[in-house]
């Protein structure tokens, strides 16, 4: 007898694959579920998380609830209590519709389940361990929902091993749930990672409450209010002037319906609308909302329902478009009268932002409200739209930043053997070397230089006798300073003999020190002296030699020769630390072939 | 025998006489020197070497110092180990002064009249004054420091409870006694125990009728109390204060009256217990209602929360007032935030006034005071747009003191030294003189330099110098091997080693001119810091209205930032004497979970169907944990604060009594079971149908039918004489046969699983008795070896079994009592003799329990006739 090759797969097996789709890692959890939580017209959602959420979700709801024999049933494939035919999918109106988001959670993790409805008196607790009914019993809880999600993954250890550093799976669940507040500002959430609260929307205070609590109260004047109708669609929200621009897209966040989504043709319709005004290369801080009858969009194209199809993308593309000029456009006489010394500290931003000339071939006028048509033809029709959902890698940008492997090599400068080309606007050297290109800062690297020569010396700082003693005049509280530090002056390579109650005479400093930096150097150390902490020698002395190299090098728009620049760069090579400065900074960029050629885009 | 010492010893010891009581701190120079007895106490508590003084005595007097600049942390160091310090300096210029410089104690120190910003904290600093007249117990008291004066009285047979109520929440430094106070030692004992920190000075006056009319000079008479008790306390106060101040003490002019009649009544037990400012453990903040509800932004704010923590309201209108101004700012958000920014930028203002008052106040602190009033328009405009009535008011009252503002501004440099006599103090182009005398100053450098070539030149010698030092002043250096070159009109001023210092008219001219500069530079200063000072203290009066303004509007922030955070609602006011929370959670407790959640509960007291709340079930199910918690949200919303509930409505009790948990008052030497009774008694005297009383497991410290007897007698009298609402905890399930004797009492039980042999605590509170304890489950829980656990099962099992037959023979016993009552036949025993013999089957007995018998009843016998 030969068994049947083909078997139809038990419920947990197809849960488990199920699973795969549904929950691709802890951030995705944390969506369904606060999804779920939406879904039960909660008022206040806690999701706590730790370890990035590999070990431990909670998320806390204060919905609806459950009763036992819903609580037993929801954890049931394809169980829902948002739809009941097929049809009713072209008008639902809640996140989550398909009863799968459960199961398949359960299926891979250690879950529990504990919801109380309003009208009963004990809560009901249903745990499941990887997907394998456990307990069900009575517990004590709020009204409303809680799960938790344990170990996930612990059953699926092919999956578990694609599971990133906790800290950048913290950043997704932290990224989502941060998106999923500005879609209901009228919830309060709160996220609290490793016993921290990282995250907190008031409930209260609409949209832009929401905003402020998650991006910093210092976005709020910053942004610009976005309100535009037409057809039956309408879009709101805020985008950020131009002028506060993002490293990426991770700031912008678009809701259809209610339902955060990714969207290509939503975020390259914000660009369109940005594109002349923005300076340099970056992402506009935006948060829209676009609400459109529930049957001109499909949102079960995707396992995740992150993506969505909408009926009419041009339609769509234009209002969005539209209502991001507008309000651009409306924004930009906007100027009040100077700041007296009492505003608040949002007093409205002051510096304005210069429109540069419209390179693009349609007109507004400046001052057009937002409801008015503001411009006439549409030169950027749905062709270009099209196009731009086509070129999909155009969007993917240059996120990623060229140098970030350069911590690593900052050690290794032996044998850069660099050969110098030049020296660009009397600060920076170019030169040529193995491995690509290099930049140096000729200031931090001669500082670097300096430091290293300078600390190299024990005893006392190496010191040069001025011919003509310079002399100062200090405040009194500085001379008794001085006068009370007199040895500490001397081990740091000053010589001073008091001529007057608040005058003094510097007859030796340190070397390389230019006399006429005297004061400001001395300056600077008394700084030290007077803070609160009384700085150790060894604080002192490290302190005092950064300062004499950083006084002592040469400076931006000094100009240098080729053989001054050949030295500098002999010597850079041979200290210890080649790559950044005493204080920390870069002295050194390097552009390796590979960072060449992407910067060319020939990758 | 007299010794004679030199006249600055005597001097010393003149002064010193009048401060008996102190450590002198007698200024000499650039230091604070202490001498006799004083100098041996302090080297010893301070760990400074012990000296000794040439002082005119053949021996030698013992002295030690300290240096003048770091007087304030050696001074904060004696003050803490609770002794007075008294500050004597030199009232005259050493260099004017003919003979020795005249001296005076400028100040006394002490526990209760600290104001050196590094010996307070954020908190209040009380200083009490007691008096005693006609059995009534007078009290004053100020904090200096924040300018708050208050007095209260306290009568009848409980006054020195209240007082020491009272006293607990204002925690003072020190007590100061004016007169006999006839139960001191009841008010000592307790501060011993609650106040460790707290001292006692005793105040005499000679002459009263000299201090009488202080407070009316102070206060104005429309603002003392009639009692002429209350005004010898006040009078006696502020002769203290001006005594140990020494200032005019403008700034204390608000007097209020504490009348417990506002407020809801809190002893000092269930304040301790609710951990409301102060937790069990340590003391200290951590974990009190208090850290959980304190998002304050200025130190006044936080003091002022914590007096309303404190001090919850009763009248249902002005709790309203603070629900409307926390709920605006809760919808608000975003105002509240600005709000939070502006109050991050004001400093502790009131004790900045203070400081201007007394005039220790540096030019920082000018700075930090005008730091803190420019933003206050900002704060005017915001309230402007809101609509609570507090807030909108507070908008209207609230003075920007813009011309203040602008003085400091224009007068003081952004970033000044703290010592007000070295100058430095003064914005360039403030003073027209000023800027002259330092442009002066400043220009030596290029004479010194000019003078030094050009002798140079003259001389031929290269190595001429031209220096200065303090001792000597200016001075032209040459070295002796060119001695035979100085010009004859050098003269010479000092001889070193190898060189000569030689001085000339044009040096001297010089010198005279740059000293005198820098002299009247610091001169001036510090008198234009004095004017701008005085003009500040001219205004203190309104910037302190001000300043309490901003604390109001910083705690209710504090409690909308609290609500907002913790998910908090706003609970309803009733006047139909309910208390009706859903889904309430213990809102300290909320915070320290971690990983389990906590359980809401319901609660449901009112006078129809559920007066008294008895809770039964097993330990640590979270029966303390819910009582705690519907006291503390019962103070929550008459504080005016909204409560971590789903919905609530509370009618305002007139007390909140607890005896919860077992007290560690073993310091005070009495039984636990003697701390619980007190406690009970004490709860059972002052409670009033309007009160709400926790009682947490009454009479365990005693045998179990001592205690159930003790428990079910209180919770009857509860019942019946005082109609409280009450909840009521236990572990005698035998109590909850009272559900059937009257209405009002309702059980309600901790919901337990059993889960074969284990127990799972559901935490939430449902109706019904509970049958078990499952203590022995418990104990098993914290890790009792099994063996134990084991053997405990038994003889419960064997203690069950007899239970029974005790409770049928207690049954048996309350008729026959009541037969024997009937009969008019009192005894101490259940039965007679007479029905105790018929009870007896003779024909069963052996011959030992005859005898037994016999002999009991001998015993019985010889008791009923009152024999031994």
């Amino acid at each position: 007898m030969t068994q049947p090759l083909i078997r139809v797969l038990d419920e947990n097996t197809a849960n488990k694959i199920a699973a795969g789709e549904v929950v691709e890692r802890p951030a995705s959890v944390v969506k369904e579920l606060v999804e779920n939580a939406l879904d039960a017209y909660s008022r206040n959602i806690e999701v706590t998380v730790a370890d990035g959420g590999s070990s431990f979700i909670r998320v806390t709801d204060d919905g609806v609830g459950m009763n036992r024999p819903d609580a037993e049933l929801a954890i049931l494939r394809h169980a829902t209590s948002k739809i009941s035919t097929a049809e009713d999918l072209y008008s639902v109106h809640s996140l989550g519709f398909r009863g799968e988001a459960l199961p398949s959670i359960a299926a891979v993790s250690r879950f529990s389940l504990t919801t109380r409805p309003h009208d009963a008196a004990l809560a009901t607790y249903v745990e499941v361990t990887g997907g394998v009914v456990t307990e069900t019993r009575e517990a004590g809880g709020g009204v409303g929902t809680v799960v938790t999600v344990a170990d996930l993954f612990f059953n699926t250890p092919a999956r578990r091993k694609f599971l990133k550093a906790p800290a950048t799976e913290s950043g997704h669940i932290h990224d989502i749930l941060g998106k999923l507040a500005l879609s209901h500002p009228e919830v309060a959430f709160r996220l609290v990672n490793n016993d921290r609260l990282v995250l907190a929307t008031p409930g209260q205070g609409g949209l832009l409450a929401a905003v402020s609590s998650l991006y910093g109260a210092k976005v709020g004047p910053e942004l610009l209010p976005v309100s535009h109708e037409e057809e039956g669609l309408a879009v709101s929200g805020y985008i950020a002037k131009p002028t506060l621009l993002k490293s990426s897209r991770l700031w912008q966040t678009f809701i259809v319906n209610g339902r955060v989504v990714s969207s290509r043709l939503l975020a390259k319709a914000l660009d369109n609308a940005y594109h002349s005004l923005l300076p340099k290369s970056g992402y506009p801080l935006a948060v829209l909302t676009i609400v459109l009858p529930a049957d001109a969009v499909d949102v079960n194209v995707h396992p995740q329902k992150s993506e969505i199809k909408f009926s009419d993308e041009s339609k769509v593309f234009k209002a969005v478009y539209r209502a991001v000029s507008a309000s651009l456009a409306a924004a930009q006489p906007e100027q009040a009268a100077a700041t007296t010394s009492f505003s608040w500290p949002r007093a409205e931003q002051r510096q304005s932002f210069v429109h540069p000339p419209n390179r693009v071939s349609y007109e507004y006028t400046p001052r057009a409200p937002a409801d008015q048509p503001v411009w006439r033809e549409t030169p950027l029709p749905f062709a270009v739209a099209r196009e731009a959902i086509r070129q999909e890698d155009a969007l993917a940008g240059l996120d990623a930043a060229p140098f970030q492997d350069q911590a690593e090599e900052a050690q290794a400068a032996d044998g850069m053997n660099l050969a110098p080309l030049g020296q660009v606007d009397d600060c920076y050297i170019v030169a040529r070397g193995e491995g690509g290109l290099y930049i140096i800062d000729q200031h931090a690297a001669h500082e670097r230089i300096l430091y290293e020569r300078l600390s190299a010396a024990s005893g006392r700082i190496p010191v040069q006798t001025l011919l003509v003693p310079v002399f100062i005049d200090l405040d009194p509280r500085e001379a008794m300073l001085v006068g009370e530090h007199l040895a500490v002056f001397h081990d740091l390579g000053f010589t001073l003999e008091q001529v007057g109650p608040a005058a003094f005479r510097i007859t030796e400093m340190p070397a390389d020190v230019p006399p006429g930096e005297a004061r400001d150097f001395l300056h600077d150390i008394l700084v030290l002296l007077d803070g609160r902490a009384s700085p150790t020698a060894a604080e002192l002395r490290h302190a005092c030699l950064q300062t004499a190299a950083c006084r002592a090098a040469v400076k931006a728009g000094d100009s240098l020769s080729m053989r001054q620049i050949q030295a500098l760069l002999q010597e850079l090579a041979a200290t210890s630390l080649p790559y950044t400065c005493p204080h920390g900074r870069p002295a050194i960029v390097r552009f390796g072939p590979d960072d060449l050629a992407k910067l060319f885009k020939r990758t | 025998m007299s010794v004679s010492y030199t006249p600055m010893m005597e001097q010393y010891r003149d002064i010193k006489r009048r401060h008996s009581d102190s450590i002198l701190f007698f200024r000499l120079g650039d230091f604070y020197e202490m001498f006799f007895d004083d100098a041996e106490l302090a080297s010893r508590e301070l760990e400074i070497t012990l000296t000794g003084r040439n002082a005119g005595a053949a021996e030698r007097v013992p002295m030690c110092g300290v240096p003048y600049h770091a007087a304030d942390n050696y001074i904060a160091r004696l003050i803490n180990k609770g002794y007075r310090v008294a500050i004597c300096e030199q009232v005259e210029d050493p260099g004017a002064a003919k003979g020795i410089v005249r001296r005076e104690v400028i100040r006394v120190i002490t526990p209760g009249t600290v104001l050196t910003e590094n010996m307070l904290d954020k908190g209040n600093n009380f200083l009490v004054l007691l008096v005693e007249e006609d059995d009534i117990v007078y009290m004053a008291a100020a904090d200096v420091s924040t300018a708050e004066c208050l007095w209260a009285e306290f009568a009848g047979a409980h006054r020195v409870g209240n007082l020491c109520d009272q006293l607990f929440r204002l925690a003072p430094a020190e007590i100061v006694l004016g007169g006999k106070i006839g139960s001191l030692a009841d008010i000592q004992a307790f501060t011993a125990v609650r106040l460790p920190r707290c001292t006692y000075t005793s105040l005499v006056v000679d002459d009263y009728a000299a201090i009488a009319g202080l407070p009316g000079c102070h206060f104005g008479t429309d603002e003392l109390p009639a009692a002429s008790g209350a005004v010898s306390a006040l009078a006696l106060l502020l002769h203290y204060l001006y005594q140990t101040v020494k200032s005019d003490l403008s700034h204390l002019s608000r007097l209020t009256k504490y009348d417990a009649r506002e407020y809801l009544a809190l002893d000092a037990s269930t304040l301790r217990n609710l951990e409301v400012t102060a937790n069990m453990r340590d003391g200290s903040r951590k974990d009190t209602l208090l850290s959980v509800l304190d998002h304050t932004n200025t130190a006044m704010g936080g003091r002022l929360l914590k007096k309303w923590l404190e001090y919850p309201l009763l009248n249902p209108a002005a709790i309203t007032a603070r629900q409307d101004a926390v709920g605006e700012l809760v919808a608000k958000p975003l105002v509240r935030q600005q709000f939070q920014q502006a109050l991050a930028e004001i400093y502790d203002f009131e004790r900045i006034l203070t400081r201007i008052e007394v005039g220790t106040a540096n030019a920082r602190d000018l700075v930090a005071l005008k730091a803190s009033l420019a933003v206050l328009p900002g704060i005017k405009a915001g309230l402007a747009t809101l609509e609570a009535k507090r807030l909108a008011a507070a908008g209207v009252a609230i003075a920007t003191h813009g011309d203040v503002h602008d003085l400091i501004t224009a007068a003081i440099a952004d970033n000044p030294p703290l010592a007000v006599r070295e100058g430095g103090m003064i914005r360039v182009g403030y003073d027209l003189e000023l800027d002259e005398l330092r442009a002066l100053a400043r220009d030596s450098r290029q004479f010194v330099q000019d003078l030094e070539a050009r002798e140079r030149e003259a001389t031929g010698i290269k190595s001429l110098k031209v220096g200065y030092n303090k001792v000597f002043g200016y001075y032209i250096e040459i070295t002796n091997a060119n001695a035979a070159n100085v010009p004859a009109a050098y003269t010479r001023k000092q001889t070193l080693a190898n060189a000569e210092r030689y001085i000339t008219p044009e040096l001297k001219e010089f010198e005279i001119k740059i000293l005198g500069a820098q002299e009247k530079i610091v001169a001036i200063e510090y008198h234009l810091l004095c004017q701008i000072r005085d003009y500040v203290k001219a205004r203190i009066g309104e910037i302190q209205h001000t300043a309490r303004l901003v604390a109001e509007l910083d705690a209710l922030a504090s409690l909308a930032e609290a609500a907002a955070r913790g998910g908090y609602t706003r609970p309803a006011l009733n006047t139909a004497r309910e208390i009706v929370i859903r889904d309430g959670r213990h809102p300290v407790v909320e915070k320290i979970l971690k990983r389990e959640l906590f359980v809401p509960n319901d609660t449901d007291l009112n006078h129809r169907d559920c007066e008294i709340m008895i809770i039964t079930g097993p330990n640590m199910a979270g029966k303390s944990t819910y009582m705690r918690q519907v006291a503390l949200l019962v103070l929550l919303a008459q504080v005016g604060s909204f409560i971590p509930a789903r919905e609530a409505s509370i009618c305002p009790v007139d007390r909140i009594f607890t005896r919860v948990g077992a007290s560690d008052d073993l310091a005070t030497g009495q039984s636990t079971f003697m701390v619980e009774m007190n406690e009970v008694a004490h709860i059972l005297r002052h409670a009033t149908a309007d009160s709400l009383i926790v009682l947490d497991e009454i009479g365990r410290g005693t045998s179990t039918f001592d205690g159930m007897s003790i428990a079910r007698a209180v919770i009857e009298y509860s019942k019946d004489k005082i109609r409280a609402k009450t909840l009521f905890a236990t572990h005698y399930h035998e109590l909850t046969e009272l559900e059937e004797t009257a209405k009002k009492i309702k059980n309600y039980s901790v919901a337990v699983k059993e889960r074969g042999n284990d127990v799972v605590f559901l935490r939430r509170i449902v109706p019904g008795g509970a049958d078990k304890s499952y203590g022995i489950h418990v104990a098993q829980l914290a890790g009792l070896p099994k063996k134990i656990v084991e053997r405990a099962q038994e003889i419960l099992a064997e203690l069950e079994q007899g239970q029974r037959h005790v409770r049928a023979a207690a049954g048996e016993a309350a008729a026959t009592a009541c037969a024997a009552a009937a009969a008019e036949q009192p005894t101490l025993f259940a039965s007679s003799i007479a029905e105790e013999l018929s009870a007896i089957d003779v024909m069963t007995l052996t011959p030992l329990e005859a005898l037994n018998i016999l002999y009991k009843l001998q015993i019985q016998a010889k008791q009923e006739a009152g024999r031994p």
